[in-house]
């Protein structure tokens, strides 16, 4: 019960001081829109190739900007020396962990719903019955993304070159879930059919089991990461 | 030193002895295949070393985590190194032989090539991690964090056909009597020379680090 209130507390200070700041999720948002509007250049005149390349163009300005938010998520811990604070106190490291987490899934969350707005509009996406399914797509993507994503933030945040590198590191391992998050577009997005090998459940039931072994992973990893 | 030199020895021994099986005792062409097949004797042979180092290397990762000592984090180290090595064979075999009977290069919708590409980048990235991290004990401790992440991509590898329901990699094959010797021996082959190989790369990172540490003393005294 003490962890989850620390947990609880943990996301709420990470929240007051992006709320004050708002730099991950502004930054993540405008590199997001900004590439999407910037790819759908390339496809303005023809809708098939919009139906056909959008949902992989959505797909990876969620990835990039989401290197944004993460090369960030240790820097005021870092600057302030609060780090040495949070991981002295009595709080199992785990938990610092799963607050990160949890606070990275939120701001990423947010930019997503911006990101999804500009696509709305640039690819004149009308299919509203498949949002729901969308969005917890969205979210189970991005709980991977973040769970294994604090892990490797935490270990560039201190390296020479990290932005690089946490990108080098992150993007392979992720590629499992984006191929995932793909053949679900294929139910999403309109444009694409679905095919009957390709059904539905097995994209969920893949995404799902890698949230779960990549947060169970980093659970168990994260104190190797921050110890003196 | 002899140990190393005579592990050199079989290796070689055993990869010479699998190269005059292919040619004198396996039949020169495949019924569907042709000639082409038998680049098979040296992909099979790379592509299960390989994921056999990987998998060494994440445990040798996780035993450093549990407790630390230099001498794990050389064998994860020279482990994922020889295991590269071998996923890059198997990636240039592959890629010959996909030419030869599917006519490309490279199959998108073949996800077992896709995911044993994803493990290669990932171990590229390991090393890559290596390299950025300066202090020592920070880099070894860093590396075997990603090191027990990286061996993640070798279940994904096993089992992207299960998953994915690929059917261009077959799950088993039916070969030969003397096609599945000649298999199985060139495992072995690859196995003793890939071990021979990651012996004299441990002791080259532990020379390395004792001349660092010789480097480091006369540097003290100096000053």
């Amino acid at each position: 019960m003490r962890q989850i209130r620390a947990l609880i507390s943990l996301v709420r200070w990470d929240c007051i001081l992006e709320l004050r700041r708002l730099d991950a999720v502004l930054n993540m948002s405008l590199f997001a829109v900004f590439m999407l509007w910037l790819a759908s250049f390339a496809v303005s005149s023809d809708k098939e190739a919009q139906a056909r390349i959008g949902p992989l163009i959505f797909w990876i300005a969620i990835l990039f900007a989401g290197t944004v938010g993460l090369s960030r998520a240790f820097l005021v811990e870092q600057a302030g020396g609060v780090l040495t604070g949070v991981l002295t106190a009595p709080v199992d490291h785990g938990v610092f962990y799963l607050a990160k987490v949890a606070a990275t899934w939120l701001y990423m969350m947010v930019m997503e719903l911006f990101l999804l707005g500009a696509y709305v509009v640039l690819f004149n996406f009308t299919h509203w019955e498949r949002v729901p399914f969308l969005l917890g797509t969205m979210a189970g993507f991005t709980l991977g993304y973040a769970a294994v994503g604090i892990v490797i933030a935490g270990m560039t945040a201190v390296i020479r070159g990290g932005e690089v590198v946490l990108r080098v590191l992150l993007f392979p391992v992720l590629v499992p879930m984006v191929i995932a998050i793909l053949e679900a577009s294929e139910s999403v997005f309109p444009g694409i059919s679905l095919t009957e090998t390709q059904r539905l459940s097995r994209p969920l039931v893949i995404l799902i089991a890698l949230d779960t072994i990549y947060l169970t992973v980093g659970y168990v990893l994260f104190p190797k990461v921050v110890e003196e | 030193m002899k140990l190393l030199r005579l592990n050199y020895v079989l290796g070689w021994a055993l990869v010479l002895a699998t190269l005059y099986f292919i040619a004198f005792k396996v039949p020169p062409a495949e019924k569907v295949l042709g000639t082409s097949y038998l680049i098979f004797f040296f992909h099979y042979p790379s592509a299960i070393t390989c994921l056999l180092f990987f998998v060494i290397s994440g445990i040798a990762s996780a035993l450093y985590l549990i407790e630390p000592s230099p001498g794990k984090d050389r064998a994860a180290l020279a482990a994922a190194e020889i295991g590269i090595l071998g996923c890059t064979i198997t990636l240039v075999t592959g890629s010959i032989w996909a030419k030869a009977a599917w006519g490309h290069f490279w199959v998108f919708e073949d996800k077992r090539l896709l995911t044993v590409a994803i493990m290669w980048f990932v171990y590229l990235g390991y090393i890559a991690l290596r390299w950025s991290v300066e202090s020592p004990v920070q880099r070894a401790r860093f590396a075997a964090v990603f090191g027990v992440i990286a061996a993640l991509t070798v279940p994904l590898v096993w089992y992207s056909i299960r998953i994915w329901g690929e059917r261009r990699h077959p799950m088993s094959i039916d070969l030969d009597p003397e096609m599945k010797f000649t298999m199985r021996f060139g495992a072995v082959a690859f196995l003793s020379l890939y071990l021979a190989m990651m012996s004299t790369r441990m002791r080259v990172a532990r020379l390395r680090e004792e001349s660092r540490r010789i480097e480091e003393l006369l540097a003290q005294r100096d000053v």
